[in-house]
């Protein structure tokens, strides 16, 4: 056998491992899934009322239980007003705050940015005392800015990191044409920067939704009267102290997992590029 | 407890009476004195001096109160809709909305800690007795006055006497108060041996007298494939639950004193009765490797429910597992029985040992705890502190307690466990209750005290250490707690 077809076998076996040892994650990170859908799936009671991989029967009782019971139509509806205006606003101002980073070199930009981007690194569960204080001294208890404001903040840094490095990787000869032509910084963001940046908007967009959506400590704290409540909080009715419907629990995780589904297909491969690209730049 | 659906009957008859009026009738004079009379003997209601229970309700407008609790057993997750509690006292207090915000119990914590201090937290709050409760005593609403005016004078003669007595002593230690910022809504019952009445008749062993005999009919019931008791001691809190249960034969009380510092750790007590824990399980008498082992599900369900063990030292608070098949009609109870060396005393009086079987002459006392108690917040606006009130003496009172009594046990003594239909499982867990008036204090009022306490049975039982050595380091831990907390020794 001659070297180069040495060298095809072996990345031709490299590339074989690598797909096996790829199928074998995905199957691990694909279990909890299943057993999510498999249990929402099955008439209470069925399998020990316990969770299940294997379906002892099929019935889409459970959904149409916890549709009604929860309340999930209202709940959901206050999910996507907190998530869509939490997406927006990050993607407005993280994208603004990037501008102004790449754009307007200024002592201590560095350090700005690293008091920003400080904020990745904070969990809400430690701020969460002195935000709730906030958010209370603000009487935004019970009202959808009262989570619109923190799911913005904090989502803020993530943005801010996405779209500097997208917004580096743009030619300054671009923008120094569009100077010359006499664009306004505004339009400059606008016509140049954001058109030229869609796989971070959509990063941006994606990881956001991804937050807002799942968000649950703040949401139970801020959120106390019913029909304030967000879709997350849903799962805690069938959560007894002394017994617990994983029917229901899974039917409500699983309803709730296909609206951030849809956004993450629509965004596919806009957000692969995005996390590629902040990849290679960072 | 006074009647509160006739008390909202009285208040009703107020608003009401404006109503039954005929516009379309004549004003006379006799209408006009006939109107003047009941205003004003409705006017005299309102301000008779006596109970409030006889006087009517003042919150005429629809108020809603909000309830936090991770507690909230009446919400059965098959039964979502249906939240007894919720429609019971909603129906007799028409006026009153209850918003139940149910936690789950790490995140009630968080919610306590940002929402008390701010003020913005639920009107009603379920707590647990001790380092919970007494963290946010300074928002809490004393209740004694209404408890007075809603439940009489002498109120607390209506529950178990040490519902009452032990979370007074423990919330308020290092001082001394009459105050009330709780109310007892269920108490917590431990420490009997329950066994399986059938396996015992199976292999031919009975209920044991002494330890002496407790040591043979486990080796006969092991010899016939059973787990003589099953233990789950990685769990750890069974663990001091034991070390109370067989210290308190050789002096009463001996653990707690020597949290509070009244007596030591090292007391010959509490050394005698962690020495014989460790011989217990020299002896066998239990699962291998319990500390191994969890309580749940292993040692409960697994071992005990499942049939493979014959006998677990447990309470009353474990009615939830007696939905297993055979369990009514099979389970019953013993005290655990008299310890070589434990001086003897009849403490019982005329109660029996076991039910329906005695063991025999001195044996181990009960352990007993108040689980949950609920408090109101204080600041709340006169209309709102009186449905919060409604709210809280119906739940610690005899409506709510039992829609409650079907998943735990009742604080006042005329409610019992219900939902049993077996006479003899009915009889063995009242029996509890008469038999927890002389219970052993259960929960710590330090947790640092209860780690410690934990660490030294586990290095005695597990890697042979000295127990009064063990026992020593327990002292300094709970002389640094009871400092911090404010006491003096």
């Amino acid at each position: 056998m001659s070297a180069r077809a040495l060298t095809v076998r072996r990345r031709q076996l490299g590339r074989g491992l690598l797909h096996l040892v790829l199928i074998v994650l995905a199957v691990f990170f694909l279990i909890p899934v299943v057993v999510m859908i498999v249990t929402a799936l099955q008439a209470a009671g069925q399998g020990g009322g316990g969770l299940s991989i294997v379906p002892h029967s099929l019935t889409f009782d459970n959904f149409r239980a916890v549709w009604e019971e929860t309340g999930l139509p209202r709940l959901l509806v206050n999910s996507v007003i907190v998530t869509v205006s939490s997406t927006l606003l990050v993607l407005f101002f993280s994208s603004l705050a990037a501008f102004g980073l790449v754009q307007h070199a200024f002592v201590g930009a560095s350090v700005v940015l690293l008091v920003l981007l400080a904020g990745i690194m904070l969990p809400p569960a430690a701020i969460i005392v002195p935000l709730y204080a906030e958010i209370h001294d603000f009487g935004l208890l019970n009202n959808y800015l009262g989570l619109i404001g923190p799911y913005t903040a904090l989502g803020l840094s993530v943005g801010i990191l996405f779209f500097r490095n997208a917004f580096s990787a743009i030619p300054r000869d671009i923008v120094r044409a569009a100077k010359v032509d006499g664009a306004s910084p505004w339009a400059i963001y606008v016509r140049i920067f954001l058109p030229l940046s869609l796989p971070a908007i959509a990063t941006v967009a994606i990881l956001q939704v991804l937050f807002s959506w799942n968000e649950f400590l703040i949401a139970l704290l801020v959120m106390t009267k019913e029909n304030r409540e967000t879709a997350q909080l849903a799962y805690i009715t069938y959560a007894g102290l002394y017994s617990a419907s994983f029917e229901k629990q899974f039917a409500v995780l699983a309803l709730l997992t296909i609206p951030v589904l849809l956004v993450f297909l629509v965004f596919q491969r806009q957000f692969v590029r995005g996390l590629t690209s902040g990849a290679i730049k960072g | 407890m006074s009647d509160d659906a006739n008390a909202d009957k009285r208040v009703e008859a107020g608003p009401r009476g404006e109503e039954t009026r005929q516009p379309e009738a004549t004003m006379t004079r006799r209408s006009v004195l006939k109107s003047a009379a009941m205003a004003g003997g409705g006017l005299a209601l309102l301000g008779t001096p006596g109970s409030a229970a006889a006087r009517p309700f003042i919150t005429r407008a629809k108020v809603t109160i909000d309830y936090w609790t991770w507690h909230h057993i009446s919400q059965v997750p098959t039964e979502k809709g249906r939240d007894r509690i919720k429609a019971a006292f909603e129906q007799a207090n028409p006026n009153i909305t209850l918003n139940v915000k149910l936690f789950p119990f790490p995140d009630y914590l968080t919610a306590l800690k940002t929402a008390v201090p701010n003020g913005s937290s639920g009107d009603v709050l379920g707590l647990q007795n001790g380092a919970l409760l007494r963290q946010y005593r300074p928002y809490l609403q004393t209740l004694n006055t209404l408890a007075e005016k809603g439940m009489g004078k002498n109120w607390q003669k209506a529950y178990l006497s040490k519902a009452i007595s032990l979370p007074q002593r423990e919330n308020n230690w290092p001082h001394k108060s009459d105050e009330y910022w709780w109310m007892p809504a269920e108490v917590a019952i431990l420490g009997a041996q329950w066994y399986w009445q059938d396996i015992f008749q199976k292999v031919g062993v009975s209920v044991p007298k002494d330890y002496g005999e407790l040591k043979e009919i486990s080796d006969k019931l092991r010899s016939a494939g059973y787990i003589p008791t099953a233990w789950g001691a990685k769990d750890q809190w069974p663990n001091t639950d034991y070390l109370i249960v067989y210290a308190s034969q050789f002096r009463p009380g001996v653990v707690e004193a020597a949290e509070l510092g009244e007596r030591k750790f090292t007391d010959r007590a509490i050394v005698a009765g962690l020495t014989f824990m460790a011989q217990t399980v020299k002896d066998n008498l239990y699962n291998t490797g319990p500390f191994g082992t969890t309580a749940y599900p292993e040692a409960y369900q697994s071992m005990f429910a499942a049939r493979k063990a014959a006998m677990i030292n447990t309470g009353a608070h474990n009615i939830s597992l007696a939905g297993t098949p055979g369990a009514q009609e099979n389970w019953r109870a013993f005290l655990f029985p008299h310890i070589p060396g434990a001086p003897q005393s009849n403490w019982l009086g005329k109660l029996p040992s076991g039910v329906p079987t005695p063991t025999g002459p001195s044996p181990s006392r009960l352990i007993f705890d108040v689980g949950y108690l609920v408090s109101m917040r204080k600041g709340l606006d006169k209309a709102k502190q009186d449905a919060a009130w409604r709210f809280i003496q119906f739940y610690v009172g005899p409506k709510g307690q039992r829609i409650n009594s079907f998943w735990t046990q009742p604080s006042l003594k005329a409610v019992h466990i219900s939902g049993f239909t077996n006479k003899g499982f009915v009889n063995m867990l009242n029996w509890h209750f008469a038999v927890a008036e002389f219970g052993e204090r259960r929960e710590f009022l330090f947790p640092e005290t209860r780690e410690a306490l934990q660490t030294a049975i586990e290095n005695v039982i597990v890697n042979n250490a000295d127990p009064r050595t063990e026992l020593a380091k327990v002292d300094v831990a709970a002389k640094k707690a009871r400092l911090k907390a404010g006491g003096k020794k």
